[in-house]
C-alpha cells in the first residue's frame, strides 16, 4: 500500500535508504534488499524505524522536503536495483511498475518530473538487463529530458545507464561522452565511487572504439581512486582488455579474481558475465575442455540471477568450445542456429549474428556452404561491421563457399579483402591483440589463399608471403618514456636482485614481483603508441629475386597445407614447391630435437654425455633429413619458418654446419631491413655470474677497437648501448619466461634487464648479439603470435639479432663470440661470420646461435 | 594384588581405553608416513622383478648461460643411476598441461614401462642410442622399469609428472 501524499517521512528510513543505496553501490544486494524492504515498511506504517537514527533528512528530490510518498517511490526503485542483481529483470519489474503508478499521483509538479525520469531510467535497466538495449534506450531517452528536474546523485545513473546502452547499440562515441560527462559530475560534487564506475566505463568505451592504450591507462588512474566499491566489474573490464592485449595469462588471472569477487558479494550476474569471458580466454589459450567447464560454470550462475539472454551467451562460448574439442559439426551448427533465434526474439540482435557466423563456420566443415551463406543473409554484414575477428571469420565462410562453386574470382576477393582490412588494423596499433586476432582467424585465410593459389609455386609463395609479411610488419610506433613506469621496473629489478642474493626468500617475494609485474605489463599496454612514420611498403617479389640473386642465397618459405608442411624454394631465377610430409611427424622431430638440446648442456661428463650427444646427432640429422634434404639448398639460406620451425638452431643440424643460414619472419622484412654499417661504434656488455663473460667482452671490444668493460655492466648501460652504439654484445645469463614474453630477461649487475625495459629505450644499434641462452626462444601468443627477446627486439625494430633458441654452455659462447666479431669486423656478413665462427669451434652446441632478421654487415672502408 | 599381577590377567575396558589413547597420540606424534603401503607394495614389486632401484643422482652440469631460475614451464631433468646404468629423464608440458617425458638410457636400446600409479602404465621401446620419448601423460606420481635388452632390469623412485 502506498503511503498518502501528504504523510511525513518517519524517522530511520532516511538512513536505512541510505544504507541500502551504499550497499547496493558497493555490490552487496542481499544486505541492501534487507535495508530497504524495512525501510519500505515503515513508509507503509508510518512508525519511526527502531533504533536509527536520521543524521541527515531524506534527500528531496524539490525545494520542500521529501513527502512520504516521495520517499516511498524512490526506495522502490532502489530496492528493483536490489532484486534485478539477485533475482534478475523480471522478478524487479512489478516493484518498478508500482514506482511508476506512485510517481504520476505525486502533487508537485518539479518532484513528479524528477520522480518520472528516475521511474523511466530504471525501467530502461530491466529492458537491458532482459536483453532489449533499443527498448531500454528509448526509455532514458524520456528520462533524460527530465535530467534538469535532477540533482548530481540521481543525474548521474541516468547518464551511465545511456552510457553502457550506447555501447551495445553499438554507438561508442556517443558511450564515451555520457561517461565522461557522469565522471566530471561524479568528480565535481565529491562523489568518488561513481566517478570510479564512470571512468571505468569511459575506459571501456574507448576499448571499444579500438584505443586500447587510453582505455588502460584511464582503467589504472581509476583503480587508484580510493574507494570501497566492489571491483568485480572493474577487474572483469581490465581482464578483458588485457585478453584483447594478448597478455592471456593475466587476463585469465584477472577474471577469475573478478569471478572470485563477485560471487563473495552475491552478484550472481556479475560472476556468469566474469565467466563468460574466462572461458572465452580459455578457449584463446588453447584449452577448450578447461572452456567448457567454465562456460558451463557461467550458464549456471546466469540461470540462478535469471539472466536468460546472458545464459545465452555463456551457451554460445559452450557450443565453440564444444565445437574445438571434436563435438559432431553437424550438432554444433543445428544448436547455433536455434541459439541464434532466441537471441533474435530477446531483440540482441548482435549476439543472434555471432550465434549465426557460429552455426556457418560449423557448415561450412560439413561442406554444406549453401546454408551457411544463407544464415549469413540473415545477419548485418558481418564482413564490414563488427570486430576484426567477425569481419575475418565471415569473409573465410564467404570464400569458402565461392570455391564450392568453383568461382575463385570471388573466393579471390574475399581473401584479399580481409588481408587489406587486416593491414589496416595492423598499421593502427602497436599491440600484441591484433596479433593473436592474426592468428586466430588470419591463419584460416592464409591457408585458405594458398589453397586458391592452386599447384602453381609461385603463386604458392606470393600467397605465403601476402600473410606473413602482413602479420611480421611491426608497426613503427613507440611509447613516451614515462618515469613511474620507469621507477617500478627498477623496483621490480631490485627484487629480483634480492631473491637472487636471498634464494630462501623467494617465497615470500613472489607475490610482490608478481604484482609488480602485473602493474608493469598494465602500465606497458596503457602507453600511447608515438606514431614517428606509417605502415612499411610490401616488397615485390621481384624485388626479393633480385636481392636474393645478389646475395647467392636461397630462401625456403615454409607453410602447413591440410596437415603436410611443404616449402617454396626461391632463387634469383626460379621457384620451386617441395612437400615435406606429414607436419605432425615434423613437429615430433622439433620437439625431440628441443629436448636433446637442452639435455646436452645438462650433461658435462660421464658416460650419459655420450649417450645424449648420439641422441642430439640423430635428431639433428633425422631433422634435417626431413624438412632440408628434400629442399637441395646448398650455399646460402634463409628461412621463413612456420611457428612449429620458429625456435630450431639450424646452425646444428648437419646440412648447415658451417653454412650461412638467416631466420626471417618474412622475405619481405628480410630485404627491408638490410644495412650495411661504416666504421660501426661498438658496445660489449658482461653480466655477473659467468665465468668466461669478461673475457669474451674483452675480446669482442678488441675487435672493435672499444676499450674493454672494466666492470659487469647494469641494465642502464645496456639502454646506453642501444641508445649510442651500432652493435650491442651482451652476455650475460639469460632467461625466457613462457608466462609473460615481457619479462623475459638478461641477468646484469643490478639485476634482471627486463624486454619491458627496452621497450621504451631510444635505439640506434642495428645489430645486437644477444650472448645468453634462450634468448631466441619465442612464446606463442594465442597461436603463432610469438613473443622473446630475439623477436622483441626485432619488433622493437633492431634490423639483425644474433641470439640462441636454447641453452649455451658458457665455454662455448665465448669461443665462438669473438671470433664472430672478428669475421664480423674483416666484412663477413652476419649469417656467413657466424657459421664461420661456430665451425671453427668444437665445442659442444657451437652451432646453437641464430642469426635472425635481416642482412647486416660492415662497409668496407 | 601387586602390578605384576594385573600385567598377566585379560584386558579389561581400562586397557582397551589407554591403549586406544595411546594409538591416537602415537599416531599423532609420529603417523605412519603417507604412503608407505604403497611403498612397501613397490619395493615387494620390485624384489619380485630381481631389478635393480636406480638411485636420484646429481648430474655434472656444464656452465650455461641460462639462470636457474624458476620457469614455469621449463623441462625438469633428472638423472638416476644404478652402478651398471644412469636413466636421465626431462619433463616438460603441453599448452593443455599434459606432461612430456624425454629419456635417454645408458644401457643402449630396451623396453620401458611408465607407471602411472592410479592411471595405469605406459610402455615404449628405447632407440639404440637409448632415447624414448612418452607423451601425453596425466600429472601424478609415476616410476620407470626399464627392460635393457642386456642386463638387468632398473627401476627408478617414483617421481612426479
Amino acid at each position: 500500500m502506498t503511503p498518502s501524499p501528504d504523510a511525513a517521512v518517519p524517522a530511520g528510513v532516511a538512513t536505512l535508504f541510505e544504507q541500502g543505496r551504499v550497499t547496493n553501490t558497493a555490490g552487496r544486494p542481499a544486505e541492501a534488499e534487507r535495508l530497504l524492504r524495512r525501510a519500505l515498511e515503515h513508509l507503509e506504517t508510518g512508525r519511526p524505524v527502531p533504533d536509527v537514527e536520521d543524521q541527515e533528512p531524506f534527500p528531496a528530490l524539490g525545494e520542500a522536503p521529501a513527502g512520504a510518498l516521495e520517499a516511498w517511490v524512490r526506495v522502490c526503485l532502489s530496492l528493483s536495483t536490489s532484486v534485478v542483481e539477485r533475482h534478475g529483470p523480471t522478478a524487479a519489474r512489478p516493484l518498478v511498475e508500482q514506482a511508476l503508478a506512485a510517481a504520476e499521483t505525486v502533487p508537485a509538479a518539479g518532484v513528479r518530473r524528477a520522480l518520472g525520469a528516475l521511474v523511466r531510467s530504471q525501467l530502461a535497466v530491466l529492458h537491458a538487463r532482459a536483453g532489449r538495449p533499443r527498448d531500454a534506450l528509448a526509455e532514458l531517452d524520456v528520462a533524460a529530458e527530465q535530467l534538469d528536474a535532477l540533482g548530481p546523485r540521481e543525474q548521474f545513473p541516468i547518464l551511465l545507464t545511456r552510457g553502457y546502452l550506447r555501447l551495445d547499440v553499438p554507438d561508442t562515441d556517443g558511450a564515451a561522452a555520457d561517461f565522461a560527462t557522469a565522471a566530471e559530475l561524479a568528480a565535481a560534487n565529491g562523489l568518488v565511487r561513481q566517478e570510479f564506475m564512470a571512468r571505468h566505463n569511459q575506459a571501456l568505451a574507448l576499448f571499444n572504439a579500438g584505443d586500447l592504450p587510453r582505455a588502460l591507462s584511464l582503467m589504472l588512474a581509476a583503480d587508484e581512486l580510493p574507494t570501497d566499491i566492489s571491483r568485480a566489474p572493474a577487474w572483469h573490464g581490465r581482464g578483458l582488455l588485457l585478453l584483447e592485449a594478448g597478455l592471456l595469462v593475466e587476463a585469465v588471472e584477472l577474471l577469475e579474481r573478478s569471478t572470485e569477487a563477485a560471487l563473495a558479494d552475491g552478484q550472481e550476474m556479475q560472476a556468469g558475465e566474469s565467466l563468460i569471458d574466462l572461458a572465452q580466454g580459455q578457449l584463446v589459450l588453447d584449452d577448450p575442455v578447461a572452456a567448457m567447464a567454465t562456460a558451463e560454470r557461467a550458464a549456471r550462475a546466469l540461470t540462478r540471477a535469471g539472466a536468460p539472454a546472458l545464459r545465452r551467451r555463456a551457451e554460445l562460448v559452450r557450443l565453440t568450445a564444444r565445437l574445438r574439442s571434436g563435438a559432431a559439426p553437424g550438432r554444433v551448427a543445428a544448436r547455433g542456429a536455434r541459439l541464434a533465434e532466441q537471441f533474435d526474439r530477446d531483440g540482441d540482435h548482435v549476439a543472434a549474428d555471432l550465434a549465426r557466423l557460429f552455426a556457418a563456420e560449423a557448415l561450412t566443415r560439413l561442406g554444406r556452404h549453401t546454408e551457411a551463406v544463407d544464415l549469413l543473409a540473415r545477419s548485418a554484414d558481418l564482413a564490414r561491421v563488427g570486430s576484426l575477428g567477425t569481419r575475418m571469420r565471415t569473409r573465410a565462410v564467404l570464400a569458402r563457399a565461392a570455391r564450392a562453386e568453383e568461382d575463385l574470382r570471388e573466393a579471390r576477393r574475399h581473401v584479399r579483402a580481409a588481408l587489406r582490412d587486416l593491414s589496416t588494423a595492423l598499421t593502427g596499433s602497436a599491440s600484441l591483440d591484433l596479433r593473436s586476432v592474426t592468428v586466430q582467424h588470419a591463419r584460416d585465410l592464409a591457408r585458405l589463399d594458398l589453397e586458391l593459389a592452386g599447384d602453381g609455386a609461385a603463386a604458392r609463395l606470393a600467397a605465403i608471403e601476402r600473410w606473413n609479411d602482413v602479420s611480421s610488419r611491426t608497426p613503427a610506433v613507440r611509447p613516451p618514456a614515462d618515469p613511474g613506469l620507469a621507477r617500478q621496473v627498477a623496483q621490480l629489478r631490485s627484487l629480483g636482485q634480492e631473491v637472487r642474493d636471498e634464494p630462501d626468500r623467494a617465497g615470500e617475494l613472489r607475490d610482490r614481483i608478481r604484482a609488480l609485474e602485473r602493474r608493469i605489463a598494465a602500465a606497458s599496454w596503457a602507453s600511447s603508441a608515438d606514431a614517428t612514420h606509417g605502415p612499411r611498403r610490401a616488397v615485390a617479389l621481384p624485388l626479393v629475386r633480385a636481392e636474393l640473386e645478389h646475395r647467392g642465397a636461397t630462401a625456403v618459405c615454409f607453410a602447413e597445407v591440410d596437415g603436410r608442411l611443404g616449402a617454396a624454394v626461391v632463387t634469383g631465377r626460379r621457384t620451386r614447391w617441395v612437400d615435406l610430409g606429414p607436419a605432425g611427424d615434423v613437429h615430433e622431430l622439433v620437439r625431440r630435437l628441443t629436448a636433446d638440446l637442452e639435455a646436452r648442456v645438462r650433461v658435462g661428463s660421464g658416460p650419459m654425455v655420450e649417450v645424449v650427444q648420439a641422441s642430439l646427432t640423430a635428431s639433428a640429422r633425422a631433422l634435417d633429413d626431413r624438412v632440408l634434404a628434400p629442399l637441395r639448398v646448398e650455399g646460402r639460406l634463409v628461412v621463413v619458418p612456420v611457428p612449429a620451425l620458429a625456435a630450431v638452431a639450424w646452425g646444428t643440424l648437419p646440412s648447415r654446419s658451417g653454412r650461412p643460414t638467416t631466420v626471417a619472419p618474412s622475405l619481405g622484412s628480410w630485404v627491408r631491413g638490410a644495412r650495411e654499417v661504416t666504421s660501426p661504434r661498438a658496445v660489449a656488455l658482461a653480466g655477473p655470474g659467468l665465468p668466461s663473460a669478461l673475457e669474451e667482452t674483452g675480446g669482442v671490444s678488441s675487435v672493435w677497437g672499444a676499450p674493454p668493460p672494466a666492470d659487469l655492466a647494469v641494465s642502464q648501460d645496456l639502454s646506453a648501448g642501444l641508445a649510442g652504439a651500432d652493435v650491442v654484445h651482451v652476455a650475460a645469463h639469460g632467461s625466457h619466461r613462457s608466462d609473460s614474453p615481457l619479462f623475459s630477461s638478461l641477468w646484469l649487475q643490478d639485476g634482471p634487464a627486463f624486454l619491458a625495459d627496452l621497450e621504451r629505450a631510444d635505439r640506434s644499434a642495428s645489430h645486437v648479439v644477444v650472448s645468453a641462452c634462450e634468448a631466441g626462444r619465442v612464446q606463442a601468443r594465442g597461436g603463432a603470435a610469438t613473443l622473446g627477446l630475439a623477436s622483441g627486439l626485432l619488433s622493437l625494430g633492431v634490423g639483425s639479432v644474433v641470439a640462441s633458441p636454447c641453452r649455451v654452455p658458457d665455454a662455448t659462447a665465448a669461443d665462438v663470440m669473438p671470433r664472430y666479431h672478428r669475421a664480423l669486423a674483416d666484412g663477413l656478413e652476419v649469417d656467413e661470420a657466424l657459421a664461420a665462427a661456430a665451425s671453427a669451434s668444437d665445442l659442444p652446441l657451437a652451432g646453437a646461435f641464430v642469426a635472425w632478421g635481416s642482412p647486416w654487415s660492415v662497409a668496407s672502408p | 594384588m601387586n602390578m605384576t599381577d594385573t600385567g598377566l590377567e585379560p584386558l579389561d575396558s581400562t586397557d582397551e581405553a589407554i591403549l586406544r589413547e595411546l594409538r591416537e597420540t602415537a599416531s599423532r606424534l609420529d603417523p605412519c608416513p603417507a604412503h608407505l603401503t604403497d611403498r612397501i607394495a613397490f619395493a615387494l614389486t620390485v624384489r619380485a622383478l630381481q631389478a635393480e632401484v636406480a638411485e636420484l643422482t646429481s648430474q655434472a652440469e656444464l656452465v650455461s648461460r641460462a639462470l636457474a631460475a624458476e620457469e614455469p614451464a621449463q623441462a625438469t631433468t633428472i638423472t638416476y643411476s644404478t652402478d651398471s646404468t644412469s636413466i636421465m629423464v626431462s619433463v616438460s608440458y603441453d599448452a593443455t598441461g599434459r606432461a612430456r617425458l624425454d629419456g635417454w638410457l645408458t644401457c643402449g636400446p630396451g623396453e620401458v614401462e611408465l607407471d602411472l600409479g592410479g592411471h595405469g602404465t605406459r610402455s615404449t621401446t628405447a632407440d639404440q642410442d637409448g632415447r624414448f620419448v612418452l607423451a601425453d601423460l596425466p600429472h601424478g606420481p609415476a616410476h620407470l622399469l626399464v627392460r635393457p635388452d642386456q642386463g638387468r632390469a632398473v627401476v627408478t623412485p617414483q617421481f612426479t609428472l
